[in-house]
């Protein structure tokens, strides 16, 4: 593969900075953090309070070394990246380009839809404890799929702000409640870990890692991160979107980390009792006007979820514009009613899943969600630079016979 | 009428050197218009006629500066030919800066209608156009929509050449072009594209060139006619393409590169690319102390979103979140709703409307009738409503702040106003979820626009650092000046 970028082709505003990719991989990562997976909540019900005390001290632990094993992973995605400006199907041939297409297509919907369960076991348990599963999906799909259609751009402009909106609330909620915090009711991470018993913790970090979805997004928007061309030697492109997966980790470990010893500070030992414990602290804090903070809680997980699904219809849309026609990335009638019908079908996907999410627990979701990840951080980059350098060989040897 | 007439003389037609031919033909062509005003004389020993349109021309003007000189020019005694005394009139008579020569009917016309006196003279095929245009104008006044505290209180007027005149007196720099076309195949309204050709973008102004040329109406009467046009997205309710009445702030806006189309008959300004921060600049905010200027524009911010989303943040609370109140708020506010027959998304949406109702006639009746509607409107209808039930105070009140707040920006009044009905609507049928699913699609479209490349958001997304002093706060003018900020040093800005 030469290094020129492939996707000279579509309009150059469609393109976005490494600071854009950033905010959006960091509005993925937040979200799984004040929203937890329902499985792990699911588990919690299951096993008890003690046994199911996701928020604990072992936390630290867990979002530790989860973190270590995603940075590991993301190596050679990163790599790779870093060396070529296309997003790491675009050297594979057309069949093997559609083989993993359709593995990270299926891995995206399912995304989609886990947000959707996400979001609502979150309203049922807080805000709208009577909500009808029909007036979320719809709604939720309906403004995802408006945002599809008015391209990466657009989402990428409100994640911006968005992340600055998460980081402000969390330092708003940290001074609010900085008077009812108490250190004392904080103890030994490992200790705690130990108590829980390592093959809980275990299932923790095997959770955190197999439904990390910044990893399938990164593969899909990593082509249309704009480039930088080395004003020195013109024609050399430095990709750029490896830089945002370097920012995003550390902010989102260190927002983790600090939520649970606001969680951990303020609630104590109850904190194995509540499943929401942002909420459950926001509901304590108070502006004026306003009894508690827990309302705008509620309208950031309600909007973070919208973006994330936004996001991975377009990374579908994208996915499918790299295997199938470029026709598909546009904002032409068939490339909307190809994203209409990957909404429709998460979303009755989604309709079907809610209030079953136990479902989403069985061994083989598990393992094929285990077995996406690697395909997507280790298995595509590898043969990626196999099929890279060998397109780069056989173009020069075609430049040298032709010379 | 142009059909009717190609039999026998077309506009597109050269002027006959005969003088009646000529006369006869312009009023066939205009069908003996009742404003066709002829003067015949004898100058220097030809048969001249001067020909004016009705108040459109200077009468004291003509008489001055017109029939002296070529009465004194008859009176020398020399007798000359029709072609040496019109190359006398046009070539060494000082009559007026304005001057050209129609040579066929469209071009006299043209020249006829905008309030020239065109001189013709027999046995000559072209006529001189001296410009004294006296039609009667409305005067340069304070702004009807942009007032101020402090600093000009000029406003632009209906009259194009004034308007481009209060920037020229403004910005004295050879930078400042003002282009006058043509707009308009039935009205050929005069529309001026302004620029400082060192700040603008080329590729921009070739567009809007372009746009304007490409425009399909026939007659333009207002800037609002041709505004969609130069927009990238006709059916957005935000739009991109600014609107100001104050010279000072055109001037100030061309300066940040932007480009200016003003049209004949309009005392409004259009400046293009609009950008979504602007709303929230007004020329006070540089007049002020930098300080309270920041403070004020927080402000502004803050009513922007409350008006928008006050009254459905209020129906979906009490509808779903009764939680989020404090005790003695949702206390006053339960016992105010027992008392009323409707719910409270009913409630609220009538009192909109009401709102909305009244403000559309305060703005179109006459003003004598201003104080009995004020009375009628504000006293009567406001406090027979609560006092008969129909609807709860606590609704009233927001409604009334939240209309109130949204004057604070009037640029985006039209926008908040369906934005706040759609919140209403959401919040009230699904709560927070409702509020949040419309923001969010809300957001998507505010921030999909761009105009001419430029986002519509620029710069807080895509971020601009050197933006953000004239965004939220106002910075202080030693530190506003330290480096122009300028369209094109943007990030996200597509050339």
């Amino acid at each position: 593969m030469d290094n020129t970028n492939n996707m000279t082709s579509m309009k150059t505003d469609a393109k976005i900075s490494h600071w854009q990719l950033f905010a959006l991989l960091s509005i993925v990562a937040f979200f799984a953090v004040i929203v937890p997976l329902p499985d792990l909540l699911h588990a919690t019900a299951k096993f008890g309070v003690a046994q199911g005390n996701v928020f604990s001290m072992s936390r630290f632990v867990t979002l530790s070394v989860s973190t270590a094993i995603m940075s590991a992973i993301f190596l050679p995605l990163l790599l790779y990246s870093a060396k070529y400006p296309d997003n790491v199907l675009a050297p594979l041939p057309k069949w093997l380009k559609k083989v993993f297409a359709a593995v990270l297509i299926l891995r995206l919907l399912y995304g989609a839809v886990y947000t959707v369960l996400q979001i609502n076991s979150f309203l049922v348990q807080t805000i709208l404890t009577y909500l009808t599963p029909v007036f979320l999906v719809i709604p939720i799909f309906a403004a995802a799929l408006y945002g599809s259609y008015k391209g990466v751009q657009s989402t990428a402009r409100i994640a911006s702000p968005a992340v600055f909106v998460c980081v402000l609330t969390v330092i708003a909620l940290s001074l609010m409640m900085w008077s009812k915090m108490d250190v004392i009711q904080l103890y030994s991470p490992i200790g705690a870990a130990r108590t829980e018993g390592g093959h809980t913790v275990f299932g923790r970090i095997v959770a955190d890692v197999a439904g990390n979805d910044a990893l399938f997004v990164f593969i899909a928007l990593s082509g249309v991160v704009r480039t930088r061309v080395d004003k020195e030697k013109d024609s050399v492109i430095k990709p750029q979107s490896f830089k945002a997966v370097l920012y995003s980790f550390p902010l989102i470990l260190v927002l983790a980390l600090w939520l649970n010893v606001i969680y951990n500070a303020i609630l104590g030992r109850y904190v194995s009792a509540v499943l929401y414990p942002l909420y459950v602290v926001s509901t304590y804090s108070s502006f004026n006007l306003l009894e508690r903070m827990d309302g705008i809680i509620a309208t950031i997980v309600i909007i973070g979820g919208i973006l994330k699904i936004t996001l991975f219809l377009i990374c579908i849309r994208i996915l499918l514009g790299e295997t199938v026609s470029r026709e598909l990335e546009s904002r032409k009638p068939i490339a909307k009613i190809i994203t209409l019908i990957m909404a429709v079908i998460a979303a009755v996907w989604a309709y079907a899943l809610i209030g079953k999410e136990p479902l989403t627990t069985a061994p083989a979701v598990k393992y094929a969600l285990l077995a996406c990840v690697a395909i997507a951080a280790l298995l595509l980059p590898l043969i990626a630079v196999i099929f890279a350098r060998r397109t780069k060989k056989n173009a020069q040897k075609h430049c040298t016979d032709t010379a | 009428m142009k059909e009717n007439l190609k039999q026998k003389v077309n506009f597109k037609d050269n002027l006959s050197s005969d003088l009646k031919t000529t006369i006869l033909n312009l009023k066939e062509l205009m069908d003996d218009t009742n404003d066709f005003v002829t003067k015949y004389a004898k100058v220097a020993g030809c048969n001249i006629c001067i020909i004016t349109c009705e108040t459109m021309v200077n009468t004291a003007a003509t008489s001055t500066l017109i029939y002296p000189p070529l009465t004194a020019l008859d009176m020398s005694g020399v007798q000359l030919q029709p072609g040496e005394l019109m190359a006398k009139i046009n070539g060494e008579l000082l009559i007026a800066v304005e001057q050209n020569q129609p040579k066929t009917y469209e071009e006299l016309t043209l020249v006829f209608m905008s309030g020239f006196a065109i001189i013709l003279v027999d046995g000559v095929d072209y006529g001189v156009a001296i410009g004294l245009q006296g039609f009667a104008t409305r005067g340069v006044q304070r702004p009807l929509i942009h007032d101020n505290i402090r600093g000009a209180c000029e406003a632009f007027c209906e009259v194009l050449r004034f308007n481009v005149a209060l920037v020229r007196r403004r910005v004295r720099s050879p930078n400042f072009v003002s282009k006058i076309t043509k707009v308009g195949e039935y009205s050929r309204t005069d529309v001026a594209i302004c620029y400082f050709k060192d700040k603008v973008d080329k590729d921009m102004l070739r567009q809007v060139e372009e746009r304007l040329e490409k425009i399909p109406i026939k007659m333009i009467l207002e800037g609002g006619y041709i505004e969609p046009f130069l927009q990238d997205s006709g059916n957005s309710i935000f739009t991109q393409i600014g609107i100001t009445d104050r010279p000072d702030n055109l001037a100030a806006k061309l300066y940040d590169g932007r480009i200016a189309v003003m049209v004949e008959g309009s005392p409004f300004a259009m400046f293009l690319p609009l950008l979504f921060n602007e709303h929230f600049q007004t020329t006070d905010d540089y007049t002020e102390m930098s300080v309270y200027a920041s403070f004020i524009r927080l402000i502004k911010y803050f009513a922007f979103f409350l008006c928008m989303l006050l009254p459905g943040f209020f129906v979906a609370t009490t509808n779903f979140h009764p939680e989020l109140f404090p005790q003695h708020i949702l206390f006053n506010i339960l016992s105010a709703e027992q008392k009323t027959p409707f719910a409270v998304l009913s409630e609220a949406v009538i009192v909109i409307i009401i709102f909305e109702v009244m403000r559309e006639a305060g703005l179109r009746l006459p003003s004598v009738v201003g104080h009995a509607f004020s009375i009628v409107g504000g006293l009567v209808l406001g406090d027979i409503v609560i006092s008969v039930g129909l609807v709860s105070g606590p609704i009233v009140l927001i409604v009334a702040f939240s209309t109130i707040a949204s004057f604070v920006v009037p640029d985006l009044y039209p926008s908040i106003s369906v934005m706040r009905f759609a919140f209403l609507l959401a919040g009230g049928v699904l709560g927070l979820l409702g509020l949040s699913v419309v923001a969010a699609m809300a957001l998507f479209k505010i921030c999909s626009m761009s105009a001419y490349g430029v986002p519509y958001t620029a710069p807080l997304s895509p971020f601009t650092l050197k933006g953000m002093r004239d965004y939220f706060v106002r910075r202080g003018w030693h530190k506003l000046i330290k480096d122009d900020m300028t369209l094109d040093s943007m990030a996200g800005v597509v050339k």
